[in-house]
């Protein structure tokens, strides 16, 4: 039983994270810009 | 047509796939040798499908067809024909009919070279490529088919994106997915094997290769991809955490841990679950890269245009191959034997330790990469993770990792010695700790971060160059012969780590050594820059293909004497007016000098970013070490042996890689 318990962990993680990933569908990500986006917008933008 | 004959092309492919998926696996479980049979002409005709509808769509591309929506969204008359081809992966339509026929092709591969596996095996392996094709292919016809057509055609294209307007768009892709699908082989035989209860060392041996290749191709694909962010961005990163770019590495993160654990399970008949656990999250995790880039869930540059019906589809496919996966898996592990036992401090050990690390190290890039996901999930507001975060996770798991790879392979299986070991590494560890020491001192400045990449580095290049004299030492005769006395798999495997031990060291060196200045230059005018006079020559204007570059003449001299010239260019691509940098850059075996124009300033000034960066290029010389040991170790002749043996069974694998 114990081992049947232990084969179901990655499982259940996996549902709890398409629960996330279900969510993240209908939210606005453009609102977190990511490390590389911002780095790009910095390499058009010269301070000098 | 020939857009409507590809799109119908890719239906029939579907139902090939349909009947690839189904008879096979049906054959299998009820032993029926006609069905078993009729695998490999529909993996043949299933290739023959997927490709040519690839030409079709390749052709309307060439030919600037731009009555299909998809190809005058991607490119434009303009675009270069190298490009325009490169172009039919561009788009998010094309790169999963690139992907669909990847995956077709190592189907071909896996029916052509797999004649030693049992029938039955094949059949379910071949019917499981089957299904994923299914899903790709019913995607793509219902939510994104690349020969939709446009009414009225436009005239013109909009233009590809001018980022990928690169020689890396040719070859980065391609590769990435022959990584990314050629998981889908060791997805396969683990998922055949769960359902026909044949998880033994013969499964591993056979699964093996299909993972290094697959291994390998990650490799280069992350290689080739992040050399042309490092030349094409033009601030000289080299790796950026960016969402897309942690989507490849952690499926290279579990695939490395997949290729070690399949080694024990060959050679010892252990952690047979764990493999398996091991190969369906390689390919999910390929799969949720899939999703990553497509749903629109993360921003990312590497992003395509999204829709939110495309997630949806991605979310439900995930759910069932991976879902599904995940629960054979837990019906059948319990029942999966424990396999070879093994002491505490043995090579089984050691290598289950550097497992977990890789293993925790992916977990924790998911982390960071879904992170934002999660809190703005749960209402807790909006944050974004970078670098920061992944540096300070990453690298401390990565360091007891590359200390282990130092033992590893000098450990005995099944049972060493502590103090054995600690006598045979001792040399090591001093020459490690005292180079570690001495170089940065020689290099001018010490710091203990650097000083402790530097150790690991070095740590694994001796203990690599020990286990290669004490091998060589033990065989007789000429130096060729004591070479060939050991196996391809074995030297593999030294050259893999010698690659990594490359790669620390350049990792360490330039973040540790770089320098860079962000200057405004008028012509005449000369900047420094770790002992070098960059001297600015202006602009001069040229016209290309699809753009107009400004393109800048900086010559590099040290001491009086010229050493090279760098020619940065700013670009205005015309189709689409978006600017451009393509870096200048003089590659060196010791140091990349790099420069990039920013913006002009009037007068013929520019704003000029010089960099130097010391053994930049090894980072990706190790990536090519890496690589070239995966087809080393492939190359090994017990693979070849067992190609020519019906009846494969463990055996003894003497001289083998870990």
């Amino acid at each position: 039983m114990k081992s049947v318990l232990r084969a179901l962990i990655p499982l259940a993680i996996f549902l709890a994270l398409v629960g996330f990933l279900f969510k993240g569908l209908f939210l606005n990500p453009k609102e977190i810009p990511s490390p590389l986006v911002a780095s790009l917008r910095h390499s058009l933008i010269y301070h000098v | 047509m020939i857009p409507e004959i590809g799109h119908f092309s890719l239906i029939l492919a579907l139902l090939t796939a349909v009947l690839l998926g189904s008879i096979p696996l049906i054959g299998a479980a009820r032993g029926n040798a006609v069905w078993l049979g009729l695998a490999k002409p529909l993996v043949n005709v299933q290739f023959l499908l997927i490709a040519f509808a690839f030409i079709c769509l390749a052709y309307a591309f060439a030919t600037n067809d731009f009555s299909v929506a998809y190809v005058a969204k991607n490119s434009n008359s303009k675009l270069p024909l190298q490009f325009r081809i490169a172009a039919v992966w561009g788009g998010h339509e094309g790169s999963l009919l690139l992907w669909a026929l990847i995956l077709s092709m190592w189907t071909v591969a896996v029916g052509l070279f797999s004649k030693h596996i049992p029938d039955n095996m094949r059949a379910r392996i071949l019917g499981v490529m089957g299904l994923v094709s299914v899903g790709f292919l019913l995607f793509m016809l219902i939510a994104s088919n690349p020969f939709e057509r446009m009414i009225p055609a436009a005239l013109d294209g909009s233009d590809l994106n001018p980022l990928l307007q690169d020689p890396g768009m040719i070859f980065h892709p391609p590769m990435l997915y022959m990584g990314y699908v050629g998981f889908s082989v060791a997805f396969a035989f683990s998922i055949a094997a769960l359902l026909g209860g044949q998880l033994d060392a013969a499964w591993a041996r056979w699964s093996r290769p299909w993972t290094t290749l697959a291994w390998v191709f990650l490799t280069i694909g992350i290689m080739l991809g992040s050399n042309w962010a490092y030349y094409e961005l033009g601030w000289g990163g080299w790796w950026f955490w960016d969402a897309v770019e942690n989507a490849s590495f952690m499926p290279w993160l579990v695939g490395t841990a997949l290729i070690h654990s399949l080694a024990v399970t060959e050679k010892r008949g252990s952690f047979k679950a764990w493999t398996v656990l091991l190969a369906i999250c390689a390919f999910s995790l390929s799969l949720l890269g899939t999703f990553l880039v497509r749903s629109g869930v993360i921003t990312s540059v590497h992003a395509f245009a999204t829709d939110p019906r495309r997630g949806v589809f991605i979310l439900a496919f995930l759910v069932v191959v991976i879902g599904g996966s995940l629960a054979l898996y837990a019906w059948r592990a319990p029942k999966i034997g424990r396999g070879g036992q093994f002491d505490v401090v043995s090579r089984e050990s050691f290598l289950l330790a550097n497992n977990v690390l890789l293993a925790v190290a992916a977990m924790a890039v998911l982390l960071g990469t879904l992170y934002p996901l999660f809190v703005d999930a749960l209402g807790y507001g909006k944050i974004s993770v970078g670098p920061p975060y992944f540096d300070a996770v990453f690298a401390p798991l990565m360091a007891p990792a590359l200390f282990l790879m130092g033992v590893g392979p000098i450990a005995r299986w099944k049972e060493s010695s502590l103090p054995e070991l600690a006598t045979r590494l001792r040399w090591a560890l001093a020459i490690s700790l005292i180079l570690a020491i001495a170089l940065p001192f020689a290099l001018g400045n010490f710091t203990a971060w650097i000083g402790f990449g530097l150790f690991l580095a070095f740590w694994v290049f001796v203990t690599s160059f020990e286990l290669i004299y004490k091998r060589l030492a033990k065989s007789t005769g000429s130096l060729m012969a004591r070479i060939q006395a050991n196996s391809r798999s074995w030297w593999g495997m030294v050259i893999a780590h010698l690659g990594i031990a490359v790669f620390t060291l350049g990792v360490t060196i330039v973040k540790g050594y770089e320098s860079e200045i962000a200057v405004k230059m008028a012509p005449g005018e000369v900047a420094h820059l770790a002992g070098y006079d960059f001297t600015f020559d202006g602009v001069k204007a040229v016209q290309g293909p699809n753009f107009e570059a400004s393109v800048g003449q900086i010559h590099v001299s040290k001491n009086g004497k010229l050493r090279t010239v760098l020619e940065p260019q700013k670009r205005i691509y015309t189709v689409s007016g978006m600017p451009m940098t393509e870096a200048g850059i003089s590659p060196h075996f010791i140091h990349d000098l790099y420069a990039s124009l920013g913006e002009p300033l009037g007068d013929g000034a520019w704003s000029v970013r010089i960099y130097h960066k010391p053994m930049v290029e090894w980072i990706w010389f190790g990536c090519l070490m890496m690589g070239f040991g995966g087809i080393l170790a492939i190359a090994d002749k017990r693979y070849r042996l067992r190609n020519r043996s019906k009846n494969d069974t463990p055996s003894n694998t003497s001289g083998a890689a870990v």
